[in-house]
């Protein structure tokens, strides 16, 4: 085994964990606070991805400089999933949540096979495919945007959950509903607020998605099995978790695809073994909320 | 909804006769509605597994992992052993169920979603696998099987038909022998279940063989009624979705339930497929959320609370 070749595996590796990260940050904070399990996360993203792929057609918009939209469009999507179908069931049990959805994601799926057909699109970024070179490892522009704007976002989110009032509150509501309705925080707000900053953050990393791999309505669904293949790992709801499972995914996809012949199409089995593997030996995860 | 429910309990054997009259009809009719009344009731029996395995708490979201297992096993043993195409019900199912089995004790202490995504990730893994075995399952490609009954249209509606009937016969059967009751004090509330002396373990694998077996046979039956099984289609989320929905939308924990779900939704895709042949499955994410929101019962629980007593209230006037 080339020494080179394992430690170019693993910097990609860490880069993909970055991604991951921002892929299964608004899953994670969904089923923190409103203890909803949202099978259609990764359609949210899907949704980004078109928005990117719009914006930029029909404008001429750069990527990057489409990232504020996204985020103010998505987090328009998930507030009005909150109002249509978050809050009628907060409180219903577990399986019609899962049931409603997962309706959701179908509905979501076949919107975008209607809108934009089965085709699998691509933008095209002169500056994505340029590379740079550290040492022996060689990291393209696309990875390395990806994971920058990832990281970004994340300890953006981690700030203002730790620091800012509202954020304050969203872990308050996270911890005791009733409790924090006592003090003062209207719950209902927060609750709306935590779904469109979820569906935002998905944006996001839509838009990741639109720079670095293939669009097609069906991008979500691998993105919300990953998605629950790091949260399974991490402990649903835990940030620590997440973490450190988007690393362990991501690196072993990485690993995976460079050491296996056909590799890169083993590569998404990674997630579906995680997800068996933990379900069976250990179903509460590495960490405890 | 009793008194509406009784009525027809009294009725039940003169609507059982009606019905299998009208379920066998569209096999005289031509090729097309034998066609379509083949699809309705190859999606009943799939709507009567997912509701088998809904009655013990647990939703599955990848029920195509076991009615691909069950095509898959009727058309690698057809084509590597030359095992009868006519076997595929038998063999599936029994394949699924033995799957089952192993997977149920090691799935059982994961609850709620955890499950779900479980068996999303099986169905998801196991179209990987069946694409990568390329030995024996020719990978993307697919297998190519002789035809159920030499094409005969007529044997394979009988054999399909017979698969309902036995399906119905195993629901009937839960119910009579009480099974239904502890599978029910599971669904509500686990480990109440448990205290009460309930073998929680025995009867969610019960479920979950019975439900895995009746999607296997299913599948195997499909496998040589289309002479062709291929990973995409066998293992495809467009066949959980519908495993799911069906009963949900008809009614879930009931007999007439399931069957009602699948007869309506399967009819209402085909009209629709004619208009948005790309997207026609938006018709499934509607339905799903609308009978979460609104039909707390389903389309059985409308039909026995609101329309069965409007109806009488009418004749009670004239």
């Amino acid at each position: 085994m080339n020494v080179d070749l394992l430690v170019q595996a693993v910097a990609n590796g860490v880069l993909l964990a970055g991604f991951y990260a921002l892929v299964t940050l608004g899953l994670n904070l969904l089923f923190g606070v409103l203890e909803i399990t949202n099978f259609a996360h990764g359609d949210l993203i899907m949704m980004g991805a078109y928005a990117t792929l719009w914006l930029n057609r029909l404008a001429g918009v750069d990527p990057i400089a489409s990232i504020p939209m996204v985020f103010l469009i998505l987090f328009g999507v998930g507030l009005a999933v909150y109002l249509l179908f978050f809050k009628p069931i907060l409180k219903a049990p577990a399986h019609n949540q899962i049931a409603l959805t997962f309706g959701l994601s179908v509905f979501l799926q076949s919107l975008a096979l209607i809108a934009w057909g089965s085709d699998l699109r691509t933008l095209d970024i002169p500056y994505v495919s340029k590379t740079v070179s550290i040492g022996p490892v060689t990291l393209g522009y696309g990875r390395l945007i990806a994971f920058s704007i990832a990281a970004a976002f994340t300890l953006g989110f981690f700030a203002f959950l730790k620091w800012s009032k509202l954020g304050y509150a969203v872990r308050a509501v996270s911890q005791d509903p009733e409790a924090a309705s006592l003090l003062g925080v209207n719950v209902n707000r927060i609750y709306a607020l935590v779904s469109g900053l979820a569906a935002a953050l998905g944006g996001v990393a839509g838009v990741l998605v639109a720079i670095n791999l293939y669009i097609h309505p069906y991008v979500g669904v691998e993105l919300t099995l990953k998605a629950f293949s790091v949260v399974i790992l991490g402990g649903m709801g835990s940030y620590v978790g997440m973490l450190v499972a988007s690393l362990v995914l991501g690196i072993s996809e990485s690993l995976v695809g460079a050491l296996f012949p056909q590799g890169s199409g083993l590569a998404p089995g990674v997630a579906f073994a995680i997800i068996v593997l933990v379900l069976a030996l250990k179903p509460e995860g590495l960490f405890r909320r | 909804m009793a008194v509406a429910e009784a009525w027809l309990e009294k009725r039940a054997p003169v609507i059982w006769i009606l019905g299998m009259a009208v379920a066998l009809l569209p096999a005289f009719l031509g090729p097309y509605p034998a066609r379509l009344g083949i699809n309705v009731l190859k999606f009943i029996v799939l709507a009567i597994s997912f509701d088998i395995l809904a009655r013990a708490g647990q939703m599955s979201v990848g029920h195509a992992a076991f009615y691909g297992i069950g095509a898959y096993a009727i058309a690698m043993l057809s084509v590597h052993k030359g095992v009868p195409v006519e076997l595929g019900p038998l063999v599936g199912g029994l394949s699924a169920a033995a799957v089952a089995v192993g997977l149920g004790f090691l799935t059982l202490r994961i609850k709620g979603a955890y499950f779900s995504i479980g068996t999303l990730a099986f169905a998801e893994a196991l179209k990987v696998i069946f694409l990568y075995a390329r030995k024996y399952t020719f990978g993307a490609q697919g297998i190519g099987i002789e035809p159920l009954f030499g094409g005969n249209v007529l044997l394979s509606y009988a054999c399909i038909l017979g698969l309902v009937v036995a399906s119905a016969a195993v629901v009937r059967l839960l119910e009579v022998t009480g099974v239904n009751y502890a599978l029910a004090a599971i669904r509500e509330d686990e480990d109440a279940a448990a205290m009460l002396g309930i073998d929680t373990t025995k009867y969610k694998v019960l479920a979950f063989a019975i439900s895995a077996s009746l999607a296997g046979a299913a599948g195997g039956f499909d496998a040589g009624y289309t002479t062709y099984v291929y990973p995409y289609e066998v293992f495809s989320v467009a066949i959980s979705v519908a495993a799911m929905i069906m009963p949900i939308f008809g009614g879930l924990y009931t007999l007439s339930g399931p069957i009602m779900g699948a007869v309506s939704v399967y009819l209402a895709e085909e009209i629709l497929r004619k208009w948005i042949p790309q997207g026609y499955t938006i018709v499934y994410g509607l339905v799903l959320m609308v009978s979460i929101l609104y039909l707390p019962r389903g389309l059985r629980g409308l039909l026995l609370e609101r329309v069965a007593p409007a109806l009488r209230g009418r004749e009670g006037a004239s």
